[in-house]
């Protein structure tokens, strides 16, 4: 594990790193109009705590493999996440020719 | 003899479930006869109590178990409970037998019998209650038996509007005797009359709440009050008059004789409660002496026949409460004895006029001295008692009251006494003089007028009989010998009770007075309806023309009906109505008003739920993002 | 398994046979609904021989499961619990009788009947279970069950303003199990020590427990620095709110006239005979049974509640112009009663609260199955609309008459002598509040007879074609509920016996 070459990032850079995914995602999320693009905001968040998982797992207080198989798992789930909304996705457009995310409104009051 | 008094009661009950097993459509002769004999058995088994009766003897068993105190039943043989016996079984045998001719053809002929026994059961165990528990359970099935023979008519509105008025105003008194027999058991310890009476007689009476003197004079207030109830005294005698829209044996046996007398009877059964504060006993003198008047002047007027008895009745138990409260026992309840016979009598001649005529209008009746030979007989009789006239047995137990009212010094009583006698003998021989004497009023009517069969006759002769003799049971002649037989049950809780008994000999003068008030009456009344002058002027009161302003007073009763209504039912119509209104529109109001509160909050807040995905997300993150904030600051910084 | 097990377990069962059969005639529903009342009412009966002259309380109890370690200071086990004791067997009694007789009366064209035979039996269980736990947890449950059972009893059977009836039943009484929650979790704390000031004791032998004789065995003895006073107070409180939604008490009645009006004859039998009685059986319960300080400290309070409900239902029943309102108004009255005697504590008054609720269950349920019967006929409970019943239907009239005069307390009835012990209490400790009761007792022969007068007596309103007298339904509900009253009435020892062991307990004489 890490050679005697490989570059040592501090675990600050790599948290910042992950911080500043997830706002970019929440960001996208919140406020995208396109449901696509909410999707891959999602994703975006999804990986940024993917990093954190990694970075834990690498230089967290304990070291070990748990946080790199939670993050494949993370990865299995968000693949199959992205089938199940896209394939939901395409309902929607069938119905609603439409991918507006304030279109799909119908739980309202 | 007091040990089988037991059966006295019990032959009635018998009679009555015999009657309920054989049902509504039993022949006539086999209801009427089986009453009529079980109770006449019941009679001469009184009558051998009677002349057994000495201590009291007392017969108990337990029956409820309240914490550690045991309520009991049983019965108690004093020497007041047995001569109520004999009267009471008397009285019901003779309406028991003459009720089958004029019920006769009723289709609730059975039915009715039925209430009757269930009445005379009652009547019969009340008199002979050993505790005031027991006493209390009789007085009410008594009051039950009345309502359902006044109601016995029910399809009449009439009847209906007066079984439910008897019910209701003798419950008022019922609350009060309610009250202070409770009262008396936990000031004393016991239902027990006997204990109860000792320990009142002792000044023992104890309750925390108030002192032992007060308590003396309350408790007797509230047993009086039930008296008052029962016996339709001032304030509450208004539901006697009322009551005459029963068949008149009814009238005869419940209003007249025995029920009625009931509140007498209690008097003169708590008498050393009674003796034992002298407040309670001018209380109960004062109300005696003012219905007894009050009555008479209202009866003075009236144009049915039952109402004029009625409110007779009410009179002459006025005047039995007047003799206890100044302290004639013996007086009092031998005029309560009298009063049994000699007004029993009058109704069931009235019964046997209305049975006869089909109305009870005295202006509608007239010149039956003929057609109807043994009721005009009797009816004279009956009425000569009453109005107090020698030798018959109002005049002695009438005379006696007064009497006694003078000697215990208590002349304003005895002037009451004095002008209430003047006016009895006046209204029940206008009475008398409107049906039998002069021409007929209604030829129709007169034409079909017949006497009964012997079923009737026989009980008003042998009534007759008696309101001619009974009088002498307690006469000079005999040593006042009721008297000296009663005292000896006052005598076991009180040794210095002497002015209670019975005078050592007759006031002349008294005597004489009374017999000269009395016919003054009498030929006041012969004057004004009797001669045959008198025709127009009956024939104008009877359609009701120019009558006085104090004429209508008395022929509206003094207003006490309307007056009852305005103050008592429409108020409490009126709070019945408040309280409904209260609780539809406040309560259940403010009940919706919260629902309104809950919907409206929800309609509000239905706001914030606009289905857009993305503001839910925003709030979601700004929450969490405040909440991590308010954590770090609270825990004091990042690090 | 015991016998009061069964008791509140069969007419369970009917219940899911009746949902297991198949679509089949009303017969079928029927009998397997009597049949699962009946055997309930066979045992509380073999219960009162077991129970005897010696008061063995009659207790069985099935393991359900436990909560482990340390809690509180030991394992909670949470058991159901069935308890018959001088109390709870006339009550139960009461209970299984109510609902063997609630399923005759449910008349032959029921619609629905698979679902009335259902929630029916369902109720019937429940109360009896109400009656007949001896833990708090299965007191509890059972007061749940009964809740929606009749829920759903008044939602789908009814009048036309059912649904609203049903729902304003289900939220005030749904309020009430809050409260009662709350204390009876509160008092199970409190008995284990965990209101102790200074942190947890724990004060319970062997474990906190939800045993209703363990619980009233120890509450009362509770030293302060265990269980303050400040905590009964509140415990008490909860009690108290919980008591007078479930009873019915002013100001927290409203949903008992609605409720009575809306639902039909066997319901209003069930309701207005046996679930208005479980408030005061709280009050004796957990009231008296646990918090008797309480009781008697807020004893004035309680009492002059009592005479407002007694002069409130009074007055109010006089206006109505239905029957069942009228009933159920009248019911509020006697309850009225129920809270002096129970406010009174002593023995004359506990007894006679007792009676009370004996007697008031009994003569509720005649009334609404002889209003019942008699609607039946003539079409409506509408006073002002009736009148002269007695010359078409004579027999009925009685039996109404008779259950109006049982009610406003005559003697020889079983009113009768609940209210004179109940009065021989109130006077005791409250003469003043009593003396204006006794207004109510005249008030209540007012309200009765005018009803009766416009609705037996007089001329006959309506044309009377085609009307019976009874039917033999009707006949078997109205005679043996009669004959109770008057069974009671001439020898109150029957119920007077049960009763007064738990009057000694609660008052601590004897045994």
């Amino acid at each position: 594990m890490g050679g005697a070459g490989a570059i040592q990032v501090p675990a600050t850079s790599l948290l910042a790193l992950a911080a500043i995914l997830f706002c970019i995602g929440l960001y996208g999320a919140l406020t995208r109009r396109n449901l696509i693009i909410v999707l891959v905001s999602i994703e975006l968040m999804l990986n940024a705590a993917n990093i954190n998982l990694v970075t834990f797992s690498r230089l967290g207080a304990s070291p070990g493999l748990h946080g790199q198989v939670f993050a494949l798992f993370t990865i299995t789930v968000a693949a199959a996440e992205i089938a199940v909304g896209l394939a939901l996705l395409l309902a929607a457009f069938r119905t609603r020719r439409s991918t507006h995310v304030e279109d799909m409104d119908q739980h309202k009051w | 003899m007091a040990a089988h008094a037991w059966l006295v009661p019990l032959l009635p009950l018998v009679a009555y479930v015999f009657l309920l097993v054989l049902g509504r459509r039993a022949p006539e002769w086999l209801v009427a006869g089986v009453s009529t004999a079980l109770t006449f058995i019941s009679f001469l088994l009184s009558l051998g109590v009677f002349r057994d009766a000495g201590q009291p003897a007392t017969y108990t068993f337990p029956w409820l178990h309240v914490g550690s105190y045991t309520l009991e039943a049983g019965i108690q043989v004093t020497r007041l409970n047995a001569l109520m016996l004999v009267v009471v079984s008397a009285v019901s045998t003779l309406v028991l037998l003459f009720s089958k001719g004029y019920m006769h053809g009723d289709e609730r002929f059975a039915v009715f019998y039925q209430y009757l026994n269930l009445f005379v059961f009652s009547m019969l165990a009340l008199v002979i209650a050993p505790n005031l528990l027991q006493l209390y359970i009789f007085w009410e099935m008594v009051g039950l038996c009345s309502y359902l023979l006044v109601g016995f008519w029910f399809f009449k509105p009439e009847a209906a509007l007066a079984a439910k008025k008897s019910f209701i105003v003798t419950r008022i008194g019922d609350a009060g005797l309610f009250a202070g027999i409770i009262m008396l058991f936990l000031a004393s310890g016991s239902f027990d009359v006997t204990t109860v009476l000792q320990a009142a007689a002792n000044h023992q009476l104890h309750l925390g709440w108030i002192s032992n003197d007060g308590l003396l004079v309350l408790t007797a207030i509230l047993v009086f009050v039930g008296a008052v109830g029962k016996s339709a005294q001032f304030p509450l005698h208004v539901w006697l008059p009322d009551a005459m829209e029963g068949p008149t044996p009814v009238s005869a046996l419940i209003h007249a004789a025995t029920m009625v007398a009931a509140g007498v009877y209690l008097v003169a059964r708590m008498y050393p409660l009674f003796a034992a504060s002298q407040a309670a006993l001018t209380t109960v003198a004062w109300i005696g002496g003012f219905t007894a008047l009050l009555a008479a002047l209202i009866a003075l007027t009236q144009r049915d026949i039952k109402r004029v008895i009625a409110y007779s009745t009410i009179s002459q138990l006025g005047y039995m409460m007047l003799g206890l409260g100044v302290g004639a026992y013996a007086a009092g309840v031998f005029h309560l004895f009298t009063h049994a016979f000699f007004k029993a009598l009058l109704f069931l001649a009235a019964g046997s006029l209305i049975h006869a005529l089909g109305t009870q209008d005295l202006f509608e009746m007239g010149g039956l001295r003929r057609k109807m030979p043994v009721t005009f007989w009797t009816f004279l009789a009956g009425a000569l008692s009453l109005s107090g006239i020698f030798p018959f047995a109002g005049f002695w137990s009438k005379d006696d009251i007064l009497a006694g009212a003078l000697r215990h010094g208590h002349p304003a009583l005895y002037a009451i006494g004095l002008v209430t006698a003047f006016c009895t003998a006046y209204y029940i021989f206008r009475a008398f003089f409107l049906a039998f004497a002069g021409p007929a009023r209604d030829a129709e009517k007169h034409a079909r007028a017949h006497e009964g069969g012997w079923v009737m006759t026989v009980p008003l002769v042998i009534l007759g009989i008696l309101a001619t003799i009974a009088g002498f049971f307690n006469s000079p002649l005999n040593g006042y010998g009721l008297g000296k037989f009663l005292t000896p049950d006052l005598s076991l809780y009180q040794t210095g009770l002497g002015g209670y008994m019975a005078p050592e000999r007759a006031d002349v003068t008294v005597m004489l007075i009374s017999v000269l008030v009395g016919l003054a009456g009498i030929a006041l009344a012969a004057a004004l309806y009797a001669r045959p002058a008198a025709v127009d002027r009956i024939a104008s009161e009877g359609k009701a023309e120019d009558i006085g302003p104090l004429y209508r007073l008395s022929y509206r009763k003094f207003y006490f009906d309307e007056i009852y209504y305005a103050v008592v039912v429409a108020p409490g119509k009126f709070i019945a109505a408040v309280v409904d209104g209260f609780d539809r529109y406040v309560v259940d109001g403010l009940v919706h008003l919260v629902r309104r509160i809950v919907y409206l909050a929800g309609l509000c807040l239905k706001y914030t739920q606009t289905g857009q995905v993305q503001a839910y997300g925003t709030v979601a993150a700004v929450a969490l993002v405040v909440i991590i904030a308010i954590a770090m600051i609270r825990a004091g910084g990042v690090f | 398994m015991g016998l009061p097990f069964w008791l509140a377990v069969s007419p369970l069962i009917a219940a899911v046979v009746v949902l297991a059969l198949p679509r089949r005639a009303w017969r079928a529903y029927r009998a397997v609904a009597l049949a699962g009342d009946a055997v309930a009412l066979a045992l509380a009966v073999a219960a009162w021989i077991q129970f005897g002259a010696a008061a063995n309380p009659i207790h069985t109890a099935l393991h359900w499961f436990t909560l482990p370690g340390m809690w509180l200071g030991g394992n909670l086990s949470i058991d159901l619990t069935f308890t018959l004791d001088g109390l709870s067997l006339p009550l139960v009694t009461l209970a299984a009788l109510l609902g063997l007789l609630a399923a005759v009366m449910v008349p032959r064209g029921q619609p629905r009947c698979k679902e009335y035979f259902f929630w029916q039996s369902l109720l019937v269980a429940a109360v009896n279970a109400v009656f007949a736990a001896g833990d708090a947890f299965t007191f509890f449950a059972a007061v749940e069950l009964a809740l929606f059972a009749s829920f759903f009893l008044l939602y789908l059977f009814g009048g036309a303003r059912r649904r609203e009836a049903a729902f304003k039943f289900l939220i005030y009484r749904g309020l009430s199990s809050v409260f009662l929650l709350a204390a009876l979790a509160g008092i199970l704390y409190a008995a284990a020590g965990a209101f102790a000031p200074g942190g947890v004791q724990p004060a319970m032998p062997g474990g906190p427990t939800f045993d209703i004789a363990r619980l009233a065995a120890q509450m009362p003895h509770l030293a302060a620095s265990v269980c303050p006073p400040s905590v009964r107070w509140w415990l008490f409180v909860a009690i108290v709110i919980a008591v007078f939604i479930e009873e019915a008490l002013v100001p927290l009645h409203s949903w008992l006239p609605l409720a009575n009006e809306q639902a039909d004859t066997p319901t209003n039998m069930l309701l207005g005979g046996v679930l208005t009685k479980t408030g005061a059986y709280i009050l004796l319960r957990f009231g008296a049974g646990m918090l008797p300080d309480q009781v008697h400290g807020f004893g004035l309070f309680l009492a002059v509640m009592g005479v407002i409900n007694l002069l409130y239902g009074a007055f109010a029943a006089w206006a109505q112009k239905d029957w069942r309102r009228l009933i159920a108004y009248g019911s509020i009255s006697h309850m009225g009663l129920v809270l002096l005697g129970i406010a009174a504590f002593n023995a004359a008054g506990l007894q006679g609260a007792m009676f009370m609720m004996v007697s008031s269950g009994i003569l509720t349920a005649l009334l609404f199955a002889v209003t019942g019967a008699l609607a039946e006929r003539t079409g409506t409970f509408a006073i002002p609309r009736l009148g002269g019943l007695a010359k078409a239907m004579p027999n009925l009239s009685g039996f109404l008459l008779f259950a109006a005069l049982g009610s406003l307390g005559l003697p020889l009835t079983s009113g009768f002598i609940s209210e004179i012990q109940t009065f021989i209490g109130g006077f005791t400790a409250y003469p003043a509040a009593s003396f204006v009761a006794l207004l109510g007792v005249i008030l209540s022969a007012v309200y009765l007879l005018y009803a009766i007068q416009r609705t037996t007596f007089g001329p006959l309103v309506q044309a009377a074609d085609g009307w019976a007298d009874a039917r033999p339904r009707e006949w078997v509900a109205i005679v043996v509920l009669t004959g109770l009253v008057l069974l009671i009435g001439v020898w109150p020892q029957l119920i007077g016996h049960p009763f007064g062991f738990t009057v000694r307990t609660l008052l601590g004489i004897g045994g």
